[in-house]
């Protein structure tokens, strides 16, 4: 029997069975379909998902470098580097904070008159100051050459004065915080690397290929002074009126005992070759007795008065150090491994802060680093 | 069903020239033989490479310069001390130099501190000099070395790249040129190589894509064996299960006959065999081995059935044959249409997979359907027994299981079940990781050398697997000195940097810094990029005039159109990749260049990322296809849609469960898994069509369900429980393989051919029994209906 012969049979009702019958037959053969094209569309819209958030830079990345560090106050750190970076710290550099700047300049230096105020120089003559401990930087002009402006140094001096000098025989002073600055010399092509005052009138200028210069009248007039050397000056650090040590490029060492007027190139301070850590203890001591000149270059010099002694620091890591009369020098490096280059130190509250490729604390006692890492 | 017509007389027409039909299959398969012994079995790596991706074009256009993706590392590390000891440095330059004669090797990749390449650079009073740091001669005196080591800590471009930063470890990298390298001679020579320097004092450690698919060659002949013993177990198990010598070896022959053929026709289409492949080739052969055995079953019944009568093997094979035609036919053709869906995939390797494998496949319609049957046509003793040893009780007592679970009410038990199963594996399958799983190679086991050599390499430094980004335009002259888009680079380098995914980063950028801060007297507060395009295309300029010609080519091209930023990466895991690259985008969207564009993404990582990017969609749609085609045929085959419905769901399921357990297993789905994943999406599905086809025949023969289906499934379904058995068993084998890949495939294998047994033998059934499709039942069910309403009628 056949579905065809009962037809006829029944034709109303066959009627009614086959369109609800049809209805959900036509239905059931949709389905299969629904589903391909259900999964067709998934595989045309699905993409596996990357996991995780992105991950902010860190305030203190591992590629940056910092080129000024200043200590307004106990414990508190301000930290300048590439891309316009301010990094401040309130608890001696265990937490940083980045603070927002209105530049992307390279910054190379930052110098404070108090945890409130400060003031940050860097390429293209690009100066920020703040008064608010940096919850707001604000940039402001300078006088300007027209051929390269890159600053390199800034000095905080009292009563809201400050020197910054730079390329093009930049010399640049404020007198209100750094609102206002005027150029205190005129352009000459080559850099001024430091400026140093030790009160109000006395000041030096060290520089490229060995200059050097001083005023006795804050600034108004400079006299050229005899450093003995060609080569670039970087850095000048003075303990009193009479004492002072000046530290350039190839381990460079020079120092004066009369104010200034005479400076005296020092031999190269040296260090044990096995300077480096080593496995075998007992080739380690071996090498003690052999040593070798410290020539990489020098490019900061302070006085650590807790100590009496003068502290520079340089490329690859090498720091160098003297006893108060500046007539006998040892050095070392930061660490065995890590050659990371340092331009900046400073101590403060009886702390030494090294800024450059890394920046930390070096405990010269201990031979320890502590470095300054953020999350 | 008794088939008529065509089918019948093309049965008829088989057995009567039974003679030279087998002589002309004989030929044909001696002749293929010839092919198929000479088919070459290598890995080309190219093949794996989605061509039409953008990455793989950006891949494939700067390779030559920013680094291919076969790259070698070799990693020289030290027990004690340092490496800077004279033996170790010596150990270092001879590897570096013997590279030079390692085939297929681009002499001018070679780099090391041995190297020539990798120098210091510095400022003199003559102006900029540079200087190899250990190149022509090795360090002598204990000074030298010391001088050595400080060159190596302040280089950045090499501390932490090419010698550790504990100093204990030095690595020489080297590539090759793409279209020359052989994976196999290049591992076998380096191999040599390091076996030449390596003592008690260091280890040397090898990692590499050259060097992963060496270990996949050097494990082919480990293979062969348990290709060999697969096929040596699976005689074994049919003997035992079938207990005669003509159901054993005809379907080996089946077997053997269609692997010949399908090697032989792939050899002529000129495709080679991908040796991490060979688990598919199994797969397929077990595909003839099923349709085999079932053939000789049904041979068995049609013996028993005219046992009364004058017993003729050539009756009962003619029978056979004409029988099994359609399902086999079905099976056959089903197989092969899934498959061949996969062809439409981008990836060169999958679409020569596919022919190898649609081939492979249809020749079983002529060595298991046509050629078994014929075969059997001479058999001698259709009815003796090789051994005593009879198993079938046991089978039957689980195939009478199963026809009382699916012919009582616990069938709509079977049918909650699969639903949960569904359900529970779809929703599992989602944890599914797309491209590696973990750290290390997936090909191979964790604690295998080279997944510990790499392990040891990417701790020791920044990462050994790389990605190249490449920054420029067509036609813009000078694009890479320009300030703008330099600095952009350089943050772009600092951002990546932050992710964890990223273990370092290198480009022109980097270099161009160094070489700035070396003009002013090394004073790093000029490591900066230089401030206009002027005194950017100056020290590039000065750095290569100081350099080798070809030394900055690893970073711009001569005319600055396109530079490379390199990511380094410590690990290949799909996520880390896949993060890495939303992070790129991330950046790229943020940071809009007004000029030049950022073009990702090249290099062994940067293809990953593009295969990675393709096959999970690749490997659903493929699905879908798969079941486009499934439905097609069926409703073709049995003229209702309905069929095409309800043979999905065993398919649907083995899809979902294989998923779930690659999820669970931690077995990503990556280049090396989802050839298997997709050439499995209609595995099995043509157990279903033979237990269905018995059912509609046993009905059609006027059966009421519950026997049809319980004849069904002692009958076709014991010749799908002693296939699977056989097939599970035999696969289980390969869990002992060197190959990690290989043991996790056949497990899937398994998995696979358990879930479609189960389908076939419970599922199919128990769903046939409950809906009564009419594709099965004819128009019966519709028609009783109607037929007791008109009884009912006349009776009024």
């Amino acid at each position: 029997m056949t579905s065809n012969s009962n037809r006829p049979n029944s034709p109303a009702q066959a009627g009614t069975g086959n369109s609800s019958g049809k209805l959900i037959k036509l239905g059931l053969s949709a389905i299969p379909w629904l589903i391909i094209a259900g999964l067709l569309w998934v595989g045309l819209f699905i993409k596996p998902q990357p996991v995780g958030t992105t991950v902010q830079p860190p305030s203190i990345e591992r590629t940056d470098s910092f080129y000024g560090i200043a200590s307004p106050a106990k414990g508190v750190l301000w930290i300048v580097g590439n891309k316009g970076k301010v990094v401040r710290s309130n608890d001696d550099g265990t937490t940083w904070v980045l603070q927002k700047t209105p530049t992307l300049e390279h910054l190379q230096d930052v110098a404070s008159w108090d945890d409130k105020r400060a003031v940050a120089v860097g390429n293209k003559g690009v100066v920020i100051i703040t008064e608010d401990g940096g919850n707001t930087w604000t940039e402001v002009t300078v006088p300007l050459s027209k051929v390269s402006n890159k600053l390199l140094r800034v000095k905080a001096m009292a009563d809201g004065r400050a020197w910054a000098v730079g390329e093009m025989g930049a010399l640049l002073e404020t007198t209100d915080y750094g609102k206002t600055w005027q150029r205190r010399r005129d352009e000459e092509d080559a850099a001024w690397n430091d400026v140093l005052f030790l009160d109000a009138d006395n000041g030096w200028l060290m520089g490229e290929a060995g200059r050097m210069m001083r005023t006795v009248d804050g600034g108004k007039t400079w006299q050229p002074v005899a450093s003995q050397v060609k080569i670039s000056l970087m850095a000048v650090a003075f303990r009193d009126a009479a004492n002072g040590v000046a530290v350039g490029l190839e381990g460079s060492l020079l120092a004066t005992h009369d104010g200034g007027k005479t400076w005296t190139l020092l031999p190269r301070a040296k260090r044990p070759t096995g300077g480096l850590a080593t496995d075998k203890p007992e080739t380690a001591l071996a090498k003690q007795h052999v040593l070798e000149e410290a020539g990489e270059h020098l490019f900061d010099v302070t006085w650590d008065e807790a100590q009496q002694i003068w502290f520079a620091i340089g490329n690859q890591g090498v720091w160098v150090r003297g006893n108060k009369d500046a007539d006998s020098w040892d050095a070392g490096r930061i660490d065995a491994r890590d050659m990371a280059w340092h331009t900046r130190v400073i101590v403060a509250n009886g702390h030494t802060y090294l800024a450059g490729g890394r920046v930390g604390e070096w405990n010269g006692q201990k031979n320890a680093w502590r470095a300054f890492t953020s999350k | 069903m008794i088939e008529t017509g065509w089918v019948n007389r093309f049965a008829l027409f088989c057995i009567r020239q039974r003679v030279w039909v087998v002589s002309l299959l004989a030929a044909s398969t001696l002749l293929l033989t010839f092919f198929a012994v000479n088919i070459e079995v290598k890995t080309v790596f190219a093949d794996m490479l989605p061509s039409s991706h953008p990455y793989v074009k950006t891949h494939e256009r700067f390779k030559d310069t920013f680094g291919g993706s076969n790259i070698v590392t070799i990693m020289v590390e030290v027990e004690q001390g340092d490496i800077f000891q004279p033996a170790v440095l010596e150990k270092v330059r001879t590897l570096t130099l013997e590279l030079r004669k390692v085939s297929a090797v681009n002499p001018f990749q070679i780099i090391s501190l041995a190297s020539k390449k990798l120098k210091e650079i510095k400022s003199s009073t003559e102006g900029i000099e540079t200087k190899p740091l250990m190149w022509p001669d090795l360090p002598k005196t204990e000074q030298e070395i010391s001088a050595l080591r400080d060159a190596v800590l302040r280089n950045p471009l090499v501390y932490g790249s090419y010698v550790s930063t504990d100093l204990k470890a030095a690595v020489i990298t080297v590539d090759f040129i793409d279209r020359l390298v052989d994976y196999g001679t290049v591992f076998n020579e380096i191999n040599q190589l390091v076996d030449q320097v390596r003592d008690d004092k260091v280890r040397v450690r090898v990692v590499g894509d050259p060097i992963l698919y060496g270990w996949v060659n050097y494990y082919l002949p480990e293979t062969m064996h348990l290709v060999l013993a697969t096929v040596l177990l699976v005689v074994g198990l049919l003997f035992l299960f079938n207990r005669t010598w003509r159901n054993t070896i005809l379907p080996l022959i089946a077997g053997l006959v269609s692997a010949i053929w399908a090697l032989g026709v792939t050899k002529l289409f000129g495709i080679h065999f991908e040796p991490l492949v060979i688990v598919v080739a199994v797969l397929i052969s077990a595909r003839a081995v099923s349709h085999s055995v079932q053939i000789v079953n049904r041979f068995d019944e049609e013996v028993e059935a005219i046992e009364s009568g004058r017993e003729s093997s050539e009756t009962a094979a003619k029978m056979a044959l004409s029988d099994m035609f359609r399902p086999g036919m079905l099976g056959v053709i089903a197989d092969a249409g899934c498959m061949a869906v996969v062809a439409l995939s981008p990836i060169p390797l999958l679409q020569k997979l596919t022919v190898l494998s649609v081939v492979w496949v249809f020749t079983l319609s002529v060595s298991a359907v046509v050629l078994t049957p014929v075969l059997l046509s001479w058999g001698r003793h259709p009815k003796g027994f090789a051994h005593g040893l009879n198993l079938a009780p046991l089978l039957h007592l689980f195939l009478g299981f199963c026809a009382r679970i699916v012919t009582s009410r616990a069938r709509y038990g079977v049918i909650a079940v699969a639903i949960l199963i569904f359900v529970s594996s779809g929703i599992y399958a989602f944890k599914l990781k797309i491209g590696d799983a973990n750290p290390g190679s997936p090909i191979l086991w964790p604690d295998s050398t080279y997944n510990l050599d790499s392990g040891a390499i990417n701790n020791k430094f920044q990462g050994v697997d790389r990605m190249f980004i490449v920054v420029g335009e067509e036609g813009s002259r000078g694009l890479l000195k320009k300030v703008e888009v330099m600095d952009n680079m350089n943050l772009f380098q600092r951002f990546m940097s932050s992710q964890p995914e990223i273990g370092a980063t290198l480009s022109v950028a980097d270099v161009v810094p160094a070489v700035n801060r070396i003009m002013h007297e090394g004073n790093p507060r000029y490591q900066e990029l230089g401030a206009n395009q002027t005194v950017n295309g100056s020290l590039m300029f000065l750095f290569e005039s100081v350099s080798e010609p070809g030394d900055l080519d690893r970073f711009v091209d001569n005319q600055y159109e396109n530079g490379a930023v390199t990511l380094f990466f410590r690990d290949r895991q799909g996520e880390t990749i896949r993060t890495a690259v939303a992070r790129i985008k991330e950046f790229i969207a943020k940071h809009p260049l007004t000029e030049g564009t950022y073009q990702l993404a090249g290099g062994v990582i940067g293809v990953m990322a593009a295969v990675n990017e393709i096959i999970l969609s690749g490997q659903i749609e493929a699905i879908a296809l798969a079941l486009v085609v499934l439905v097609i045929l069926c409703t073709m085959t049995y003229r209702s849609s309905v069929a095409g419905m309800v043979f999905m769901v065993p398919v649907i399921i083995s899809n979902t469960i294989t998923f779930s357990v690659m999820a669970w297993m931690g077995i990503g789905m990556n280049i090396n898994t989802v050839p298997v994943a997709a050439l499995g999406i209609g595995l099995g599905v043509d157990y279903s069509f033979y237990i269905a086809d018995r059912i509609k025949e046993e009905l059609a023969l006027g059966k009421d369900a519950a026997t049809a289906i319980t004849i069904a499934l002692h009958s076709t379904g014991s010749g799908v429980l002693v296939t699977a058995l056989v097939l599970i068993i035999s696969v289980m084998l390969w869990s002992v393989s060197s190959l990690r890949f290989q043991a996790e495939m056949a497990m899937l294998m398994s998995i696979w051919l358990g879930v479609s047994t189960l389908s076939a033998l419970l599922l199919m059934p128990s769903i046939i029994y409950i809906f009564k499709p009419e594709f099965i039942y004819g128009k019966e069910p519709g028609v009783v209906a109607q037929t007791q309403q008109t009884a009912m009628k006349s009776g009024a």
